[in-house]
């Protein structure tokens, strides 16, 4: 309830199950694992999700054992659908909230407006997606969920804003303004937040690429917002050479610079996944939010990868 | 209040007990914040806070369980209790939950570790403000034309904390908290627009710097980072700067701990009493530093707090075990958590070190990456100066260093004489030798 008139009442329901599996060959230990989760209620939680779960978790360990380290340097980079798209979250999606940008602190505040993309790429921040984490009724200001496209064809045209930053703009909140606890206030923060599938096939993306890295799963995202510089740890991957899988994968470190990236963006498939997990926050000013996020296949021209091998 | 939280844990542990536990741990924390912050010369958040909560350790029926209530009134506290009691019963049973040997509780010492500032209750509003003030415009006066926003701000905080348990424990502390911070962004070439922060934390505000170091500080460590590039790929020494150490040294302690070792998620696992860094690495773990962030008379376990020399001269001594992984590994515990780490500083400045080193890089920042506990690989970002006969000549970014962890403790050729006080992880800057650093 506000003082400007709101009342609102929303229950955000949140269950996850995870598994982690740690396996031993010749000596050698890895550990992986995987989570299933979201907006849901027990009965998403059946058998055969148990059981897939528990499948990919021993799966994905299993496949580190064969890892390599790729050549350090600059190489394309293919993200895979689904997971990887908390890279758009953190690498792109943090500079396009308000409030870095009424501070004039973020790297997108001047670019309302303008390409900052290729025209096939289109970004949303979705508040009524089924199931996803993000999704809100309602958010902590009493502004409806709603969808809201920040890069249509290539062209910024929206930021993420709470109330305060809406009124800045002259704009309509966009339902955003969202909070941890009732001890924190409201700011700006994604909900599920998402790229647009393309025409291309998976493979067509990784035949395009030539040689550079695949990327089937990543932690750790940190954004400098000012720069756009941001840094991700690729947990599951796969080399890729003469437009083909090869060798799996782990443990490095991509980084790059979102605008960057966004630009560097040149293909997009046609798988585009949610990511269906339900484990993890986002954290902005010491405040934690859940956040759903998803993405197609993409070709990224080239990131900084760090491996060992010089 | 410190009468008031032991009457409420003691009522508490009757309460559990007459639900049908046969043991149980209370932990009862009171805090309250302020915190202000200034953007533009104006007050941008001003936030007070005041909140209690309790955290009950059910044992019941070889079952155990962990909850949290911030609702302490009498009846609804009841209530609570007599739920969890329940609950827990519902539980798998896990014949390694007890609470700890009463014997680990004794030998606690008695000293004032210095964690109370006498004058925090009559910190003033004004004063508050003049301090955040007196930050913000040192760091706009020192980031001068090349300012986009400057945010300063200052938390103080006072808390009481008291850990009791069914078999005899009590422990209380109480503490204040004064913390002064400012971040600038600043306009680079193009679009960037680099950002760093300083920050001083404290538990007497007499120990902070004065605001105008805090305020200079972060100007000067945005401006430095003005103009950075990714260079090309190449193996140089490094050197890690003492405040941000603990972020890279974090991916080996997260090694030491006991449940990862108990869940073979540990690299170091089987290392015990082996050389896994330099001579050059000594960890102690000490509890007794007076005003040291990470100070304490006892741990989480009640266990009384203990100097530990963790890594000796490279060779790894201890592990951090606490009661209920010593009972799944059958190994005498140590604690749980670490209470103030210390690497002994070694004699040269960084700018001394930098002079003997013909090129490098000084990490200022990480930025993403992540450490694997299980094989030690680790990967992470940085940003920082490439310097050349103990001059910066290029600021850096976009750029990553990756190792593991049982490689790149050998490698460590020096410490500075510089340890960082601001964390209950005072550790100096560190210099290591042939890392890989990658970009183009």
């Amino acid at each position: 309830m506000t003082s400007d008139g709101v009342k609102a009442e929303d229950v955000q329901p949140r269950t996850y199950l995870a598994a982690t599996a740690v396996a031993e060959k010749n000596g050698k230990r890895e550990r992986a694992g995987w989570n299933f989760g979201g907006r849901r209620d027990f009965s998403y939680f059946a058998p055969g999700l148990v059981e897939e779960l528990a499948k990919t978790a021993v799966n994905r360990t299993l496949v580190l054992f064969d890892a390599v380290q790729p050549p350090a340097g600059e190489i394309p980079v293919v993200l895979g659908p689904g997971v990887t798209g908390v890279l758009l979250h953190e690498a792109i999606g943090h500079g396009m909230e308000a409030d870095f940008n009424r501070k004039k602190i973020s790297t997108y505040c001047t670019m309302i407006g303008k390409k900052v993309a290729e025209p096939f790429v289109t970004i949303v921040d979705d508040g009524t997606v089924p199931h996803q984490l993000g999704s809100i009724n309602v958010d902590d200001e009493g502004t409806l969920g709603q969808k809201t496209v920040l890069v249509e064809k290539g062209i910024l045209t929206s930021f993420i804003h709470d109330k305060i930053s809406a009124k800045f703009y002259g704009v309509k909140p966009t339902g955003n303004g969202r909070r941890q606890s009732y001890q924190h206030y409201p700011i700006p923060r994604m909900r599920n937040t998402y790229m647009e599938a393309g025409p291309a096939t998976p493979d067509e993306v990784i035949r395009a690429a030539g040689k550079g890295i695949y990327v089937e799963d990543v932690s750790n995202g940190q954004v400098k917002i000012g720069e756009g510089d941001f840094a991700f740890y690729v947990s599951q991957g796969r080399m890729i050479e003469n437009g083909k899988l090869g060798a799996p994968i782990k443990d490095i470190n991509i980084m790059g610079n979102g605008p960057k990236m966004l630009s560097n963006i040149t293909m997009l498939a046609n798988d585009f996944e949610f990511h269906e997990g339900g484990a993890g926050a986002c954290g902005k000013d010491g405040q934690a939010a859940p956040c759903g996020f998803g993405q197609p296949t993409i070709l990224v021209k080239s990131l900084t990868v760090g491996g060992t091998r010089g | 209040m410190k009468q008031e939280l032991y009457n409420l844990a003691e009522s508490g542990i009757q309460t559990a007990k007459a639900a049908g536990a046969a043991a149980c741990r209370i932990g009862i924390d009171t805090e309250r914040t302020v915190e202000i912050s200034y953007r533009e010369r104006k007050p941008e958040n001003i936030k007070e806070a005041s909140t209690k909560a309790l955290s009950l350790e059910i044992f019941v029926d070889g079952r155990y369980s962990s909850m949290n209530t911030s609702d302490l009134r009498k009846d609804a506290l009841k209530d609570f209790i007599g739920r969890a009691v329940a609950q827990t019963r519902l539980l798998a049973e896990d014949p390694f939950r007890s609470l700890p040997d009463p014997k680990y509780y004794q030998g606690r010492q008695d000293i004032d570790l210095g964690q109370v500032d006498p004058d925090y209750k009559t910190l003033s509003p004004d004063e508050r403000h003049a301090f955040v003030k007196a930050i913000e415009e040192a760091c706009l006066a020192k980031g001068g034309d090349k300012v986009i926003s400057v945010t300063a701000g200052s938390t103080d905080g006072y808390g009481e904390s008291l850990l009791m348990t069914s078999n005899g424990f009590d422990g209380y502390s109480e503490s204040t908290y004064f913390v002064g911070s400012a971040e600038m962004t600043g306009k680079d070439e193009g679009d960037r627009r680099p950002a760093e922060y300083g920050v001083a934390v404290s538990f007497r505000r007499k120990a902070l710097p004065k605001p105008e170091m805090i305020g200079m500080d972060a100007a000067r460590r945005t401006l430095a980072l003005f103009g950075a590039k990714k260079l090309k790929t190449e193996t140089l020494p490094v050197i890690i700067e003492n405040r941000v150490v603990a972020r890279f040294g974090g991916g080996f302690l997260q090694a030491m701990f006991g449940r990862g070792i108990q869940q073979k998620q540990s690299f170091l696992a089987d290392k015990k009493g082996q050389k896994v860094a330099s001579d050059k690495l000594t960890l102690i773990d000490d509890p007794f530093i007076k005003g040291a962030l990470g100070s304490r008379l006892f741990d989480n376990d009640g266990f009384a707090g203990k100097k530990r020399v963790m890594i000796d001269a490279g060779v790894l001594k201890e592990f951090y075990v606490d009661w209920y992984y010593s009972r799944k590994l059958g190994w005498e515990p140590t604690t749980g958590s670490p209470s103030t780490l210390i690497i002994p500083p070694g004699k040269r400045s960084v700018a001394d070190i930098m002079k003997d080193l013909a090129r490098g890089i000084l990490i200022t920042g990480f930025i993403g990456g992540n450490s694997n506990s299980t094989t030690g690989d680790t990967s992470i970002g940085i940003s920082g100066q490439l310097f050349e006969n103990g001059v910066p000549v290029q600021a850096v970014s976009e750029m990553n260093i990756a190792d593991n962890h049982l490689k790149i403790w050998p490698r460590l050729v020096e410490v500075a004489n510089d340890p960082y006080l601001y964390s209950s992880q005072r550790f100096p800057s560190l210099v290591f030798k042939d890392v890989v650093v990658s970009g183009i």
